[in-house]
């Protein structure tokens, strides 16, 4: 099986995909605390897993373009209504591959930048905390 | 495209009275033509700068060379400065292209022309298509 090209891996916020985005990423962390007990007598520490977290982000071009290739996308717009919505955002990091996994869950906008650089493409970023869990799902 | 996006130039250069005196209409695309009258100018499209994104690529403008050639330096410099003052920073919209931004980006002197005792100035621009036709 070949590796996932990382083209096709996207952010999809409330079922889109963000427009004419360039990278994203999925950060998964777990909080390590360390047990220590009167049973526990040697020089090696003993640990244990505790809260998770995960994180999203993205970075792309501005586009308001909101059908790309035949495809409805998030534009600009939409993401800061994204941000500036009080409602939990669906998300998916997904390549929407039948029978590949997708993680999925709900999160948050922590923050959105738009970057304005003369003479180039107009650029965003930003960030989901996921709020929940993050599910690993068999895409249908 | 490349021509297309050319032409902002070649309107850019034929628009202004000034420009087109000063080289009496000799301006060229890609190639200098074998038999000509000096001073002369050839454009040509040096890149086309692509951007890659998840939904496919997205241009960023395309960048413009500019040869300018004349008997002398002092000519080869006046319609440098010509060509440089009037495509600093200028938006225009060209018929079948649309509405367009050519900046500056660098200037610089070549290798005179061997064997025509020519001096040569090179110049470098950026085209965007802002609003296509």
């Amino acid at each position: 099986m070949p590796v996932i090209d990382g083209t096709d891996l996207r952010i999809y916020v409330n079922g889109n995909p963000i427009g004419h985005a360039t990278s994203c990423t999925l950060d998964l962390s777990k909080e390590i605390r360390e047990t220590v007990s009167k049973d526990n007598v040697g020089n090696w520490a003993e640990k244990e897993g505790g809260q998770k977290s995960a994180t999203l982000q993205f970075e792309g071009f501005v586009t308001n373009d909101a059908t790309l290739n035949s495809v409805t996308v998030n534009t600009a717009e939409d993401l800061f209504d994204a941000f500036d919505s009080d409602s939990l955002i669906a998300f998916a990091f997904s390549d929407k591959v039948s029978t590949n996994v997708e993680y999925t869950g709900n999160s948050i906008m922590s923050a959105l930048s738009f970057g304005a650089p003369v003479n180039e493409n107009a650029t965003h970023s930003g960030s989901l905390e996921v709020t929940g869990p993050v599910n690993k799902v068999t895409i249908p | 495209m490349s021509v297309a996006a050319g032409s902002a130039l070649y309107h850019a250069v034929k628009d202004n009275t000034d420009i087109w005196t000063a080289i009496n209409g000799s301006f060229y695309p890609n190639v200098l033509p074998e038999y000509v009258t000096y001073p002369a100018v050839v454009w040509g499209q040096l890149t086309d700068d692509i951007e890659t994104t998840k939904d496919g690529p997205i241009e960023n403008g395309k960048l413009f060379q500019i040869d300018i050639y004349a008997a002398d330096y002092t000519t080869a410099q006046n319609i440098a400065s010509l060509l440089k003052n009037k495509m600093m920073w200028l938006t225009l919209d060209v018929p079948s292209l649309g509405l367009c931004r050519i900046s500056y980006g660098d200037q610089g002197d070549a290798t005179p022309v061997e064997g025509k005792e020519l001096l040569h100035i090179i110049q470098d621009y950026r085209v965007r298509v802002k609003a296509p036709a």
